[in-house]
């Protein structure tokens, strides 16, 4: 029994969101690897926890987060700072 | 890849987005699977795409929840992975969210994930691997993510519990 948590994945309603401005430059501020996960990076971990190979784990939680626990999450007013860098 | 030959899988939530892409790499790594969804309309077609079985879920309804873990037993003749990923997508901030804007991300990311736990170990009958979805945001403060984050922090203590209460191995 264990749990997969992602940070914002890389997908189509996200990148829809870039189009508010500041919101991609703050985003990637926070996340020390400088990338987003993909859904396939998400499905990796998945796969892992519920094979055989994940057999003596339990109670962990796996975060796919590009770093972010480390740094958190931007503020509005990170997306107000960027706004303009990058359109 | 990791096979997945001949494991029983059910998952809910299977009928787009991440659960999707799952279901589809279980199924193409040998696996038997039986995806859920509430999106009835499209569900049929989209298991039958990735060459999974299905079966109606909603994971906020607990009758619906065990239905749905007895019904995949059957297909499969017996359970031996959960996923579980039903989840919905909402943001909104603190001081301007709908009135039952709480309540409607709760059910579904809280309560779904305690019913799916729940139903999916019920099934289990040997053990095996339950996986559930939880967020970043239940770990650490996102604005937006009052509800949602609060609902993911509710699923991470809840794993906690229910690791202690199923060992994934039972020693006899």
């Amino acid at each position: 029994m264990n749990v997969v948590s992602p940070t914002v994945v890389l997908t189509p309603l996200v990148q829809e969101s870039f189009a508010v401005p500041g919101f991609r430059a703050a985003l990637l501020e926070e996340h020390p690897l400088g990338m987003l996960p993909t859904p396939q990076d998400v499905k990796d971990a998945v796969m892992w926890l519920a094979s055989d190979k994940a057999r003596c784990i339990t109670g962990l939680d796996v975060s796919v987060d590009s770093g972010a626990m480390q740094t958190g999450m931007p503020r509005p007013t990170d997306v107000a700072r960027h706004a303009g860098s990058d359109g | 890849m990791t096979s997945f030959a001949g494991q029983r899988v059910v998952e809910s939530g299977g009928n787009g987005g991440i659960g999707k892409c799952i279901a589809k790499c279980v199924v193409d790594a040998g696996a038997w699977v039986v995806v859920g969804s509430r999106n009835v309309e499209t569900l049929s077609a989209a298991a039958l795409a990735i060459g999974a079985q299905n079966a109606a879920l909603d994971v906020r309804d607990w009758h619906g929840t065990k239905s749905f873990a007895e019904t995949a037993t059957e297909k499969l003749g017996g359970i031996d992975v959960g996923v579980n990923s039903a989840a919905v997508e909402e943001m909104a901030f603190l001081r301007e969210h709908a009135p039952d804007h709480v309540a409607r991300i709760a059910a579904i990311q809280f309560n779904g994930a305690v019913h799916f736990m729940q139903q999916a170990s019920n099934v289990m009958l040997d053990g095996g691997n339950l996986v559930n979805m939880a967020s970043l945001t239940g770990s650490i403060a996102a604005p937006g993510y009052i509800a949602h984050g609060g609902a993911k922090a509710g699923v991470l203590h809840a794993l906690q519990v229910a690791a202690l209460e199923r060992p994934a191995v039972e020693f006899a």
